[in-house]
């Protein structure tokens, strides 16, 4: 069982808030992503966790038992945890063998060599099992981490934007692979990214950490669908704001009446977050939108609107986007999400 | 190539490694001796002792005063147990501190007393003369007193040797002889005039090379390199000053026992025995101080040489003649 | 936050003690006989050698910044013919030991003495220093600031005086110190000159008297004119921050009908410096050669590569222990201890080597001339190179290996052991065999303190020049540069490009 508990972890540097009073459940078996901007406290929170740094406040809690507290913290090697760091960082006087193994102290050679066989499987590397470490490529020696991290059976792991260093195509095909790593370990794990992409993809629940503080707890599609607050509506997908007024039950905007989700007061003005792939932009002469710019990128393309003077941005079907020119209706799917105030 | 490069020099470093000869060893059959003496002059009479008698000796080659100055400074902790000088000078200094023992009369009674401590705390094992070595197609008139070569027409053409333990020998006998401000009177005047040198062997070179055109030196320097090289092959010759001239100083050079022991003791035996004595004589070029044996012929005989009228304990005072040659600038 | 292992303290504060409480007996003996000390510190003789020093310093100095600098930008800036070769040519005699390029003068020139040869063989023998410290700062200049000199309408010489020299003025000053600093201490060419400064003055002293406190009065002179020097060079080398630009375009200046004399004038040095040394070592070792008693050569040769190995092997242990505990672990006291051997590098190694005869003979005389007092001498006088190179090499494993081997379990120290120091190794034994190069071709240290039949190259070269016998001599000397100095200056030339010149 892990049951990693932050509460009320607070880090300052210098003067500089870094943490402030986060609060973090992480069950047993979960994939759990914290996203935010750079700069935002991710690489604090996972040092923190990992026995690196000592909190300013606030408590950690590994399996009902303190690890860390603003007087003391345990040392990182008694944690039982692993790390994969952003660039792997892998041992460059061990080969990939060694790599994994290093954390096997205490165990008899044949074990040792069965446990890396086993990982290198798991990461399908069995081939590199004696290469070093320059001959990898970037891919290879993030699996090389993972496998090294994941070797010792930790109670978790902890990835620190492990795929950032590397080029898109790689880092798709890459995630599942290490998702997939992960479940057959059964891993508990915490990945800290600013890709919101990784994070929907991989985690079972996502939290948000916007300067220094969590703003939002849930699964990827609950915090995608319903963001808390206008700053993480823009944040995590494409999201066009526009104004709107509580009428009726519905939302009065510029492009008619809206559903909205949640309380809603009569009267009152707020903002309207709507995703941009949830218009439907249907051609017609007589619509009010006019399509006035294009950026197309194959499989869909981002098309500009102006609809009675306000600019929205509608994804649309790579193949069958209006052109630039030509009368839309702007229709709007499902509910929108509003927040009161602006 | 920068990991080859370094192991490859870290592994030749590290074979060294496989042997450390340890010098702390005490072996009682074995004798440090402190030789003010030159290395190729006298080590091969020390490695016929060695073989003679099996006794180890650990030589340590430096100047005479310099080794003097390092017994003073040792003192009771001093791992010297021989104290082989080339003059009487730094031994008088040495036992002056107290610092050698009494000699057995069996040994004293070897070579004549004016040889020898008056109290017997050293005793003389070779002679040896003060004479100029001169080129003698440049110098065509000698100088008849070792005072001349203060004259501004020596300039840049005579050598001395001023932390040589003869020289210091010498200028020592010059301030028992004519006292401490005509000596420094001298000595500054050579600073002036004199082209400097380590050791003897070295001006004789130089003037052999032309470098200069005399200097002062010991006799049998000029008597090794003539059997070395053929006396015909020499260009330089040696001669002496007027009769009495204290540039004329008969010498000893001698030893005293620091630390005593029979090892000791059988060293010093050996370097007077006839063995040690003809070995100065013929391989040397010195005068040999024991009855018995012969000086070789070419040399002029001790009571025929022109010195100056001293007594070799007089010259005790090392520490007071550095001090004058120092204060001319010349160390 | 992390405390070090006792042993790497341990070896720490030994090294401190060691290299520190001899050279404070200095100051003992001075108290005790401070009489005479005074007496001797106030002779004219003692501003006699002040003027000699000084003036020897000065020449030096500027001679060899002169050539340095000259070597340097028409190397690195000019189209010189044959750049790159006089560029290798203007290091090389970094590989002679100055007491071997005396030697090889004193036997070209018979009687070659004085100020003017001193100053001709150190200049020859230090200008390296500069061209190596100009060039560095010269190639990571961006030429831009000089092309826009240009379109404004300075000349070729305008631009190296105005532009040029402004931007590399702080690494040529501080090389020039350097060079003033290694005049101060040397010993072995200038006493084969015959040229009286303060290091001869010293080493006659000891030899040449009874109460050596007038040599420990000079050394003490010397000591704080030294420590005057380091302390303007350390006050220039703070100014100095290279900016971190990947090379900017290289313009090269056209020479025109200067391309000829330039490379006239680069060759001259070269021959000077090189050709004509090692040549007449060659000529003076063949005539040797039928003379040679290979036993001695050999036994030298073995007394050097045993000192060197235990030397190097010694001084790695304890710079190896003192970088970590002032680097990794960043402990006040590690760091304080690295400065106190950096302060000890101040002191010439003639002193060195007195102090040490004078701590060994009357403190510690169970050590006294053995080979372990002398090993002492080398810590004292080389640990801070050694910190020099081990510095970079340790320093530079990320701090994250070590916290991903912390996060597998290992702890903090042995973390130090299974992942740093392998990762550190090539770096370290590359400074370490440097150090062992640098004893190889030690003199005055070794000369007062060798035990009674341990000889080395350099001793056994250094007796032979004093019968004048350069046939004997040269055979070592050329032995020295071969298995010494050229392996020590590929070192060097290598640790150099691995160097960031960042100082801060």
């Amino acid at each position: 069982m892990a049951e990693l508990n932050l509460r009320g972890i607070t880090k300052t540097f210098d003067g500089l808030n870094v943490l402030q009073g986060v609060d973090l459940e992480v069950h047993d078996r979960e994939l759990f992503a914290v996203l935010g901007a750079s700069a935002a406290g991710k690489s604090t929170l996972l040092r923190l966790i990992a026995g690196f740094e000592k909190p300013t406040d606030g408590t950690i809690e590994l399996d009902g038992t303190e690890i860390s507290n603003s007087t003391s913290v345990l040392v990182p090697e008694k944690r039982n945890l692993g790390i994969v760091p952003q660039d792997s960082a892998l041992f460059p006087h061990l080969d990939v063998s060694q790599n994994i193994g290093f954390g096997l102290a205490g165990v008899s050679a044949r074990d040792k060599s069965a446990r890396v066989a086993e990982l290198l499987e798991l990461v399908e590397l069995t081939e590199f099992a004696n290469a070093r470490v320059d001959q990898l490529s970037g891919g290879q020696a993030q699996r090389v981490a993972l496998a090294r991290a994941l070797a010792p059976k930790p109670a978790l792991i902890l990835l620190d934007e492990p795929f950032s260093a590397l080029d898109a195509e790689l880092r798709s095909r890459l995630r599942q692979d290490v998702k997939a790593a992960l479940r057959a370990e059964g891993a508990t794990a915490i990945l800290v990214t600013h890709d919101q992409e990784e994070a929907l993809s991989l985690a079972d629940k996502v939290a948000v950490l916007r300067n220094g503080k969590i703003v939002q707890v849930g699964a990827p599609t609950e915090i995608y669908s319903s963001p808390v607050d206008v700053g993480i509506a823009t944040f995590l997908g494409d999201s066009v704001l526009i104004d709107g007024a509580v009428a009726g039950g519905k939302i009065q905007t510029v492009l008619g009446k809206l559903t909205a989700t949640g309380e809603l007061v009569e009267g009152q003005a707020g903002t309207v977050a709507i995703r941009s792939e949830n218009f439907y932009l249907q051609p017609n002469p007589q619509g009010d939108g006019e399509v006035v710019g294009r950026v197309f990128f194959g499989h869909d393309a981002v098309v500009e609107v102006d609809i009675r003077g306000v600019k929205i941005r509608a994804r649309s079907n790579g193949p069958f986007a209006p052109e630039v020119g030509m009368k839309v209706t702007v229709w709007v799917r499902g509910a929108v999400n509003f927040y009161p105030g602006s | 190539m920068k990991k080859t490069l370094s192991y490859l020099v870290a592994g030749a470093l590290a074979l060294s490694l496989t042997a450390c000869s340890n010098p702390l060893d005490e072996d009682k059959n074995s004798i440090t001796v402190y030789a003010g003496r030159s290395e190729s002059l006298v080590q091969p009479l020390i490695d016929s002792f060695q073989e003679e008698t099996g006794i180890q000796v650990e030589v340590r080659y430096a100047g005479s005063a310099e080794l003097a100055a390092q017994l003073l400074e040792e003192g009771q902790n001093s791992p010297a147990d021989v104290f082989f000088a080339q003059d009487a000078g730094a031994l008088g200094a040495v036992s002056k501190a107290g610092l050698l023992i009494q000699l057995p009369d069996s040994i004293l009674e070897k070579v004549p007393a004016s040889y020898s401590a008056a109290d017997g705390s050293w005793i003389g094992v070779s002679g040896r003369v003060r004479v100029l070595n001169y080129n003698p197609q440049r110098v065509s008139q000698l100088p008849q007193s070792v005072f001349d070569l203060a004259e501004p027409e020596w300039k840049g053409r005579v050598g001395i040797a001023p932390t040589n333990a003869s020289f210091q020998a010498f200028v020592t006998a010059m301030q028992v002889i004519e006292g401490d401000a005509k000596t420094l009177q001298w000595l500054e005047a050579m600073k002036e005039n004199a082209v400097l040198y380590e050791k003897n062997s070295a001006i004789l070179e130089a003037v052999e090379s032309g470098a200069i055109d005399a200097g002062l030196i010991n006799h049998y320097y000029w008597f090794a390199r003539g059997q070395e090289v053929g006396f015909e092959n020499l260009t330089s010759k040696i001669g002496q000053f007027a009769s009495g001239d204290v540039g004329n100083l008969i010498n000893a050079a001698g030893v005293g026992i620091v630390a005593d022991s029979k090892a000791a003791r059988q060293f010093v035996e050996y370097l007077l025995s006839e063995t040690g004595q003809r070995y100065f004589a013929e391989e040397t070029s010195e005068y040999p101080l024991i009855d018995g044996v012969t000086a070789p012929v070419d040399l002029t005989p001790l009571a025929e040489i022109p010195a100056p009228a001293i007594d070799l304990n007089d010259l005790d005072r090392l520490d007071q003649t550095l001090d004058l040659i120092r204060a001319a600038g010349l160390i | 936050m992390r405390k070090a292992p006792a042993l790497v303290v341990v070896l720490g504060v030994f090294a401190a003690l060691v290299t520190t409480v001899p050279i404070g007996y200095l100051a003992v003996r001075l108290i005790q006989g401070w009489q005479a000390a005074l007496a001797e510190i106030l002779r004219f003789r003692t501003l006699e050698l002040l003027g000699n020093t000084g003036l020897l310093v000065l020449a030096v100095t500027a001679s060899a910044l002169v050539i340095g600098f000259s070597q340097a930008w028409l190397t690195t800036k000019t189209n010189v013919v044959f750049a790159a070769g006089f560029a290798v040519s203007a290091a090389l005699p970094l590989a002679i030991p100055s007491y071997v390029m005396a030697l090889s003068y004193i036997s070209i020139f018979n009687g070659l003495s004085g100020f003017f040869a001193a100053w001709l063989v150190l200049t020859l023998a230090t200008s390296p220093l500069v061209f190596l410290a100009v060039t560095a700062a010269l190639a990571r200049l961006d030429s831009s600031s000089e092309e826009v000199a240009r379109t404004l309408g300075f000349g070729k010489l305008q631009v190296l005086f105005k532009v040029t020299w402004p931007q590399v003025r702080t690494a040529a000053t501080a090389s020039g110190l350097l060079v003033a600093l290694y005049v101060l201490g040397e010993f072995g060419a200038i006493a084969l000159l015959r040229y009286d400064t303060f290091t001869r003055a010293i080493y006659n002293a000891y030899r040449g008297s009874f109460d050596r406190t007038s040599a420990a009065a000079l050394a003490v002179v010397l000591l704080l004119i030294t420590l005057l020097v380091i302390w303007f060079e350390r006050k220039y080398r703070g100014v100095y921050v290279a900016s971190k630009k990947q090379l900017g375009k290289k313009l090269r200046v056209e020479l025109g009908i200067w391309r000829l004399p330039a490379a006239l004038w680069l060759g001259l040095i070269a021959i000077f410096s090189t050709a004509l040394p090692i040549s007449s070592l060659v000529i003076w070792s063949v005539q040797g050669s039928s003379n040679l008693d290979l036993g001695v050569l050999l036994n030298a040769l073995w007394g050097s590569v045993q000192l060197a190995g235990l030397a190097g092997i010694g001084i790695g242990i304890f710079g190896t222990a003192i970088a970590l505990w002032s680097i990794r672990y960043r402990s006040r006291l590690g760091q304080i201890v690295e400065w106190s051997s950096w302060a000890i590098h101040a002191v010439p190694a003639i002193v060195v080597g007195l102090a040490l005869v004078f701590f060994g003979a009357n403190v510690t005389p169970w050590i006294y001339q053995t080979s372990w007092l002398l090993l002492i001498a080398y810590l004292i006088l080389f640990l801070p190179n050694a910190l020099a190179g081990l510095a970079t090499p340790i320093a530079q494993v990320p701090v994250l290996l070590e916290e991903v081997s912390q996060s597998l379990g290992v702890p903090a120290n042995k973390s130090m052991v299974r992942v740093v120091l392998p990762i550190a190794l090539p770096g370290i034994v590359a400074a370490v065999s440097l150090v062992g190069l640098t004893v190889l071709k030690e003199l005055p240290a070794t000369l007062l303190l060798r035990p009674s039949s341990l000889n080395t190259l350099a001793t056994r070269l250094w007796g032979a020049t004093e019968d004048l016998a350069y046939s004997q001599a040269a055979p070592y000397a050329l032995l020295l540069v071969i298995i010494a100095g050229l392996p020590a200056l590929a070192l060097n030339l290598q640790a150099r490009r691995a160097l960031s010149e960042v100082r801060s």
